[in-house]
This record gives structure tokens, sequence and C-alpha cells, in this order.
């Protein structure tokens, strides 16, 4: 059986059903001479409103925003728990390589390496970044 | 003529889309908000929310897609029935909890309510009034229509949970007298709660 308070609430909810339903009814110059006539400072209230509606607003779009961003720092760390742990045992294979002047790796690097320029280790990295994305070696740094 | 909303530059079918949220919202006019101000007053009462939390709950549910805004419904009668639901599902929540209202309210006959403890809910005071006056809200819109026997026949019967309809039928009301009347209680429920005898905030 319903308690006192729940009866009281479920009253108070059918009428506040049906003063919602007659408020929906008026018409905007209706209800701006029922505001007047009540004494309501419209712009007042108004503002009120809209400042509230505007912090909302705001809150959602930094909410959406740090979603974004925690959806972006997941993924970029699956892309780099994917990608290639560059170990000086794999510099060193591809050092070989080079020297060996192996056709695919001689594709990646740039005019400037085949023509025998030393290579700094950053630039070995992205030849072997390069390589593992295209394909060329295995994790290891072997041939495929 | 304008009831209750706002217009927009473009219509799709079927639901609004974000952008169109986004615009409808930064077009709402003056009348437009104390409409939404008004009507969260209605239903905040023996909820746990306060009127302001109920219009910011509504409009962050617009905003997340939790709720999808049709095309034919005005705005503000729109985010009126997400606050409507969002009561509803309060109330079926709050069964077993004590009646909670805003803290001015005294009794009708001047003494102070009685409180336990102030409770949970976000900007607005609230404090719980001991079982015995959970009625007395009810009793003071009652009060207010006291000398309006149409009126208050009417509110009986909302009171006793009738529809609209069904009270219209028992006092024999066409749908004009009944929203007549509907109207005169409205008018006078906003003045005492812009007054806060009815506790909305």
């Amino acid at each position: 059986m319903a308690s006192s308070n729940e009866n009281t609430r479920n009253q108070w909810a059918q009428i506040a059903n049906e003063l919602a339903d007659d408020l929906a009814s008026t018409t905007d110059e209706e209800l701006l001479l029922e505001l007047k006539d009540d004494g309501v400072d419209i712009s007042a209230e108004a503002t009120r409103i809209r400042n509230l509606i505007s912090g909302v607003i705001a809150e959602h779009g930094k909410e959406k925003l740090a979603a974004a961003r925690s959806e972006m720092d997941l993924r970029n760390r699956q892309e780099q728990d994917l990608g290639i742990q560059i170990t000086q045992e794999i510099r060193s294979k591809l050092t070989e390589y080079i020297k060996a002047g192996d056709s695919t790796i001689t594709g990646a690097l740039t005019i400037a390496a085949r023509n025998g320029a030393e290579l700094s280790e950053e630039d070995l990295d992205e030849v072997i970044h390069a390589l593992f994305d295209l394909g060329k070696i295995d994790e290891h740094g072997n041939l495929l | 003529m304008r009831r209750g909303g706002c217009e927009l530059a473009t219509e799709s079918k079927g639901t609004r889309s974000p952008v169109e949220v986004r615009q409808a919202l930064a077009g709402m006019s003056d009348i437009d908000y104390v409409r939404l101000s008004k009507a969260a007053k209605y239903f905040a009462p023996g909820t746990s929310f306060a009127a302001d939390d109920l219009i910011q709950e509504a409009i962050r549910r617009l905003l997340d897609g939790s709720r999808n805004w049709p095309t034919d419904v005005q705005l503000t009668t729109f985010l009126s029935n997400v606050m409507k639901s969002i009561v509803w599902a309060d109330r079926r929540q709050s069964k077993s909890r004590p009646l909670i209202v805003p803290i001015e309210s005294t009794g009708p006959f001047g003494q102070r309510n009685n409180v336990d403890a102030s409770v949970q809910h976000s900007s607005a005071e609230e404090v719980v009034l001991i079982e015995g006056e959970s009625d007395e809200r009810i009793n003071e819109v009652l009060r207010l229509f006291e000398d309006d026997e149409d009126a208050s026949m009417v509110l009986m019967g909302l009171s006793d949970e009738m529809s609209a309809q069904e009270i219209r039928d028992e006092l024999g009301l066409d749908s004009t007298s009944y929203n007549t009347i509907r109207r005169r209680i409205r008018r006078k429920a906003n003045k005492a709660i812009e007054e806060g005898r009815l506790n909305g905030k």
C-alpha cells in the first residue's frame, strides 16, 4: 500500500501535469501579459535561466572534448604497442643490410643515404619504422 | 502565432540533429526561458530536484542524445516533457523517501516546519519534513481556492489522480470550461509559487 508521502507526491504530480499542460497551451502573448500582471521581471528571470543553460552547454562541451582526447590517447597507445620497438640490435641489422646494398632497403633510403652518406640514428630509426609499416621487415628487424 | 517554442531556419524529418539542437538553444527568446522556468517550478516540488536542477538535467539529456527532440514538437514543450519524465522516474525511485521541499516553507498557520536533516541534491537548500506534515503543500493549494468551488472540485479530482477527461465527465464540464478553470488554477498557483508558498524554486 502506498505511503502518505507517496500519495502526496502522486497528487502533486497530477496537479503539476495539468499546470504544465495549461502552460503549453498558453500563447507567448498571453504569457507575456500574465507575467506582467504577476510582476515578474521577465528580463532578469530569462537571464538567469539563459546563464543556467549556457553553463550546461559549456560543461557538455568540455566533457565531449575530454572524451575525444581520451579516445585519441588510447588509440595512440594502441598504435604504439603495435609498432616496432627499435633496439640497438635492430639498428645493427639494418646497417648491415644497407652496407650490403639490399634492394629492399635501398628503396626506403633518401638519395643522399643511397650515395653512402652516413645516416644518423634518428634517420635510421625513421627508415626502420617505414620498412616495418611497409611490411618489409618484422618486429625483430629481419627481412621479410 | 508562436506558442511555446522557437523557430529554426531548417527542419529535418524525425528528430532534430545536434546542430539544430544547438541552434535552437541559442535562439531561445526571453519568454521561452521563463516558460521553461515556470514548468520546472511546477514539476520540482515533491522530488529530489530543485527547479533549476530539473532544467539543467533536461538540457543535459537533450545534448547528450539520451532524449531526442522530435521535429514536430516545440522546444519548450519538449523540454517540459523531459522534465516530466525525469520527475516521474524520480518518484518511482523515492517511494520510501520522506518528502523533500525547499527550506523556506513555514506552515499555513505560521508555525515553523520541523526538520530532520538536510538532504543531498545539488544547488537548492533542501530539508526533509517530518512525515506528519507531508500533506501540507496539497492543502496549501486547496486553501488558495476555498472560495472557488469549480477550481476546488477540479483540484480534488486531480488529487484523487483522476484524469482531466474523468474530471470533466464527473463535473459535466466541456473542454472550454475545464480549460478556463485550469487556467484560473494555474494563475493563482503562479502567485503562490513566486511568493514561495508552494515551494517552487
